[in-house]
């Protein structure tokens, strides 16, 4: 009971969503548990490790209890922006709906608890379901062949590199070496090549965005081992003269391999075989609405060209006598990029997506996702310029040049905004070959609603450009943190805490 | 359709504002030559139930560590998963959102990597680490090119007990860049031998030697005289992490990188993926990781925030002269192991150890008892262990699983291992039942 | 008003000589354009660097810069100050964030750089 004397102290009441931030670390008490693991039910063990392999400190930990664990990630988790809460027009990501079917149905215990080293027999559904999604990736792509190893995009092109390069080692061309990339290109690209030992040759690109056929004639040679193109590119356009790009790189020897980053705005519409690619990797986690996790897993298959397909890593999937069956890699050269097969877990989300939609809702998506980027590209240009509009598929990228020069409000300041109204932010300053970009990816899961709402919030911030700069210079105002001193992250990396726990 | 919200007057009306004709026409661009002429090869969409029907009739049609007691390891164990990762990692907000670019917004993210940097960092004794690796592979294989870069020698000595599968994609990967693997043979008792490292490391070229601890065949590894041996090359430590509980850390015997496969923590298997790569390492290598680091800093207002930093190493700034070309990484499994050590604590974990330890040496001694088996390498191990069978350790599988036991993975051809050697792996899940119907197959199999 | 106790490159550094060794930084220009500076990586002291050749890095948050030698000849001392506080290099570009200090091999070389009053008409175009 409170006596008159004592002085309460004052507990100040803060908004809602402030101060969850507290570090676990912090938060620890000596004594304190949350799991017990069942205790062992067997004889007495009297073996002890050695005391060389013993570990002389023991690890330090904070000890809490189940319910403050579950607290502190919620309440952590509150702090994020997610697509459920909204609009994630994040270009180039494909920030589209997850299903939950998808999340039921790879949790099942028969998938989920599957070890990798069991029998084929055993993993007989498995197998299956992961056939059936090469199969419907290698139908999408026009591709005979499909490898669902690698676990990203970026593994993706590696694989895809690695393919490329197997391929002209085997035909004894081993100074076929260069790569062409056009500037448009993401960085993982050049980064790709050059982990497997070949060099990135950079293109430039047509004042309309697209690649230079003549550039492309000039650049070829007997040192061409292929080309990287993302179709549609970067800046959301498709190749047009892709037929006649094939043609110059595959009659100077090399081969065409498609980043399918952007493969979500074809669906239906175009395939890369027919496009004359020999090789393309596909995002899953994009364009077959696998959950970004805040960061992965993702899953990045490549399908390729019955020439390239001996070159594929094993074990693969075949079917003998009624039995689906893991088959060993059939050369010495076969390349292994994962510990096991891959992002299972990701490719069964994946097909569950695919048998949702059917070839007729896979179209749509296409449409409507392309559908939602040139009604948002409609509704901004006047403000917001896109200096490559024609021909926009799924995704533009508007530049914020003008806002700069005007009132001295950069594409940052314009993204940090658009975060005070509950949207996440495009992605900016990419590609480098757009000023102050902006590129905005809305997907075909936002109702036009969204869509409104997200053009009236660039209007009003175009409004405010005018008349409250600073407003913007200082934004995101209602964010739990606001702008961060990257600098000082960079000069002073604070990556781990360190101090002991549970002192409290 | 299931994911799309336009009815027929937003399309209409969507159509108009834009000034096309129609939905096709958006698609012009695309030349006729390579447009797909006919509708997708692929059957029509299907409601939620039937699509759950038919992923449940394929999930049906396995046999998982759910039905069968599993006896399985070689880098991926069957392990217990508490129900508070399930609810955490299946939030809309941790699953749904992506890399966090927009600090502001993606605090929640942001911190969770930091403590999971923060776990690996303890649990290694090193002092950085980075957001996550696809596996304990491809962890393996950055760790590799970092070390031989850091310290300009074009040589990796590896043990010939390391992981086959880690092996394999090493090679695969570091063939581009020129990096040779160079073979540390292992000695009679299964461990690997120190003196022949310093034989191999004498000629000065070596860049980086991996430790794996426990090998491959479950031992315990000399790690300070293997170490000592490693003469100016940068020692690289692949672990499991649940085995740190007990064992020694890599920084404690001079680990400049450490790496593993996270998966114990809270990963299901699945088939083998997605896993949990780790990566931890001395603060001479920071500026050479791979992939994304979280640090620790400040926002406008003073107060403690957090933010994706030391970008410049990375592909989307360096290009060509990237670290590494890894950007979207395994954030949802770092999320889960992350909550798992919150939830063990400093108690919890040693706990998880030793439930592993003694298990697996308790079914060493039931089945050293068996006659007709043996143990060729009696040294120390952690949860996994070689059997020796008179007989051809695939037929014993054959035989266990008959019994519903999956018995270990063969080893036939591996380290100089022959057709009647099986490794088994016995974690915090065995009871002491699951361990007597192991011994008791094994009787009957060798009629004992 | 640039400072015109030394001279200037087109790429933004400036050298000042005295006897043999030149002292090498960015200019203030070349500061404001690059950002906050976070990190930077110098040659070893020792090597021998040709004029025009790529010595180093500097980073920013999101962006990384080669360091171009204006002048050739040998690396006597690097300035260990900017490698702890890389941010003298935004606060005090001129003096206490130079960068290297090189033994010319080849005095002719600083002809070739250009005067204050030549930078400056630089910066104005």
């Amino acid at each position: 009971m409170e006596r008159a004397d004592d002085k309460p102290e004052t507990v100040p009441a803060v908004r809602w969503g402030a101060g969850l931030q507290a570090s676990l670390f912090a938060k620890g008490r000596a004594g304190r548990r949350a799991l017990r693991l069942p205790p062992w039910d067997g004889a007495p063990v009297d073996t002890a490790l050695p005391a060389a392999a013993r570990r002389a400190a023991p690890c330090d930990l904070p000890a809490l209890s189940e319910p403050e664990v579950m607290r502190h990630y919620t309440q952590l988790s509150t702090l994020n922006h997610n697509i459920e809460r909204g609009m994630y027009p994040l270009g180039s990501c494909t920030m589209k709906f997850n299903p939950r079917l998808n999340e039921e149905v790879a949790a099942l215990p028969g998938f989920a608890a599957l070890h990798p080293e069991q029998d084929d027999a055993d993993a007989q559904g498995l197998l299956e379901a992961l056939a059936r999604l090469q199969d419907a990736l290698c139908r999408l792509t026009g591709f005979p062949a499909c490898s669902l190893h690698p676990a990203a995009g970026a593994h993706g092109e590696f694989l895809g590199m690695q393919v490329i390069r197997a391929f002209h080692l085997a035909r004894g061309e081993r100074d076929r070496d260069q790569i062409l990339i056009p500037d448009s290109a993401h960085g993982t690209n050049p980064a790709s090549v050059t982990m497997v030992g070949m060099r990135p040759a950079t293109l430039a690109s047509r004042p309309n965005g697209r690649i230079d056929l003549e550039a492309l004639r000039r650049a070829v040679g007997p040192r061409t081992a292929g080309i990287m193109i993302t179709n549609p590119n970067t800046l959301g356009l498709f190749e047009t003269e892709i037929g006649a790009i094939a043609r110059v790189v595959h009659e100077a020897g090399g081969r065409l391999y498609m980043d399918g980053a952007n493969f979500n705005a074809i669906l239906g519409k175009a395939r890369p075989a027919d496009m004359g690619f020999d090789v393309v990797h596909i995002n899953l986690h994009k364009t077959f609405s696998t959950p970004h996790g805040g960061g992965g897993p993702g899953a990045g298959p490549i399908c390729v060209s019955a020439e390239l397909a001996p070159f594929l890593p094993g074990p693969v999937i075949t079917r003998r006598e009624g039995q689906w069956r893991l088959e060993a890699p059939a050369t010495p050269c076969t390349p292994s990029v994962h510990s096991y097969f891959g992002n299972v877990g990701v490719c069964l989300r994946a097909l569950a997506y695919i048998l949702s939609n059917g070839g007729d809702g896979l179209t749509r998506v296409a449409e409507r996702a392309v559908l939602n980027a040139n009604y948002v590209l409609a509704c901004l240009k006047d403000i917001l310029p896109v200096p490559h509009a024609e021909g926009c598929l799924h995704e533009f990228v508007a530049s914020a040049a003008a806002w700069k020069e005007q009132h001295g409000i950069r594409a940052l300041d314009l993204a940090k905004r658009l975060l005070d109204f509950g949207v996440h932010a495009p992605t900016v300053y990419f590609p480098l070959i757009v000023d102050e970009a902006l590129m905005i990816e809305p997907t075909e899961s936002e109702p036009k609603e969204s869509l409104d709402a997200f053009v009236a919030a660039i209007r009003q911030i175009h409004r405010e450009a005018r008349t409250d700069p600073e407003l913007l210079h200082n934004a995101p105002h209602t964010t739990p943190v606001r702008r961060l001193d990257e600098a000082r992250a960079a000069r002073q990396p604070d990556l781990a805490h360190l101090g002991p726990c549970n002192c409290g | 359709m299931p994911y799309t919200p336009h009815t027929a007057a937003d399309v209409a009306a969507m159509l108009a504002r834009i000034g096309a004709p129609s939905v096709d026409a958006l698609f012009a661009s695309i030349p006729a030559e390579v447009r797909l002429p006919g509708p997708l090869d692929l059957p029509p969409g299907r409601t939620e139930e039937e699509v759950r029907r038919e992923m449940k009739r394929l999930a049906a049609a396995n046999r998982s560590q759910e039905e069968l007691v599993s006896f399985l390891g070689g880098g991926v164990y069957d392990c217990v998963i508490p129900a508070a990762i399930n609810a955490i990692a299946g939030r809309s907000e941790f699953l749904t959102a992506y890399t966090p670019y927009q600090a502001e917004v993606s605090q929640g993210t942001l911190q969770v990597i930091h403590e999971w940097q923060t776990f690996v960092c303890r649990l290694t004794g090193l002092p950085v680490a980075n957001a996550s690796m696809y596996d304990g592979a491809t962890a393996l294989t950055e760790a590799a090119r970092m070390g031989a870069a850091q310290r300009r020698r074009p040589k990796v000595a590896v043990p010939t007990a390391l992981n086959p599968r880690y092996r394999r994609v090493m090679a695969t990967t570091l063939a581009g860049e020129d990096i040779a693997l160079a073979e540390i043979p292992r000695r009679a008792d299964g461990t690997t031998d120190p003196a022949a490292l310093r034989a191999l490391t004498a000629a000065g070229d070596v860049g980086a030697v991996v430790i794996q601890n426990p090998n491959y065949l479950g031992l315990v590894e000399p790690v300070d005289e293997l170490a000592a041996a490693a003469g100016g090359a940068c020692v690289i430590a692949c672990v499991n992490p649940v085995s740190l509980s007990l064992l020694k850390a890599p920084a404690e015997y001079g680990a400049q990188i450490a790496v593993g496969e996270a998966q114990p923590l809270g990963v299901p298997c699945s088939f083998g993926g997605p896993l949990l790569g780790l990566l931890a390492c001395a603060d001479e290598f920071k500026r050479l990781l791979p992939g994304r680091v979280v640090g620790r800093t400040q926002d406008v207002d003073g107060r403690d925030a957090y933010v994706l930093t030391l970008q410049t190493r990375e592909q989307h700034i360096r290009r060509e002269k990237a670290t590494s070309n890894i950007c979207t990484n395994q954030g949802l499994m770092a999320l889960r192991a992350t909550v798992y050590l919150a939830l063990l604590g400093p108690e919890g974990l040693v706990e998880l150890g030793e439930a592993n330890r003694v298990r697996c040496e308790a079914l060493r001694d039931a089945l050293r008892r068996v006659r007709g088996a043996t143990l060729p390498f009696p040294g120390p191990v952690f949860n996994e262990f070689v059997l020796r069978l008179p007989r051809p350790a695939r037929e014993f599988r054959v035989f266990a699983r008959e019994r519903g036991l999956l018995a270990g993975i063969p080893l036939a051809g591996f380290a100089g291992c022959g057709e009647g050697d099986l490794l088994v792996a016995v974690t915090e899940k065995r009871t002491a039942a699951d361990l007597e119907a192991y011994a008791r197959a094994l009787r009957d199999f060798l009629g004992a | 008003m640039v400072a015109d106790d030394r001279k200037y490159t087109k790429s933004h550094e400036w050298v000042m000589v005295e006897g043999s060794v030149a002292t090498v930084g960015v200019t203030e220009y070349a500061a404001h354009e690059l950002g906050d500076v976070v990190f930077l990586d110098l040659p070893e002291v020792g090597n021998e660097v040709a004029r025009g050749e790529a010595v180093g890095t500097i980073e920013t948050v999101k962006a990384v810069e080669d360091l171009f030698t204006p002048i050739s000849g040998e690396v006597v001392e690097t300035n260990q100050a900017v490698v702890d506080s890389p941010e003298l290099v935004n606060n005090d570009p001129l003096d206490a964030g130079w960068l290297i200090r090189v033994r010319l091999s080849d005095a002719g070389e600083l002809n070739q750089l250009l005067s204050a009053a030549e930078y400056e008409e630089l910066l104005e175009d």
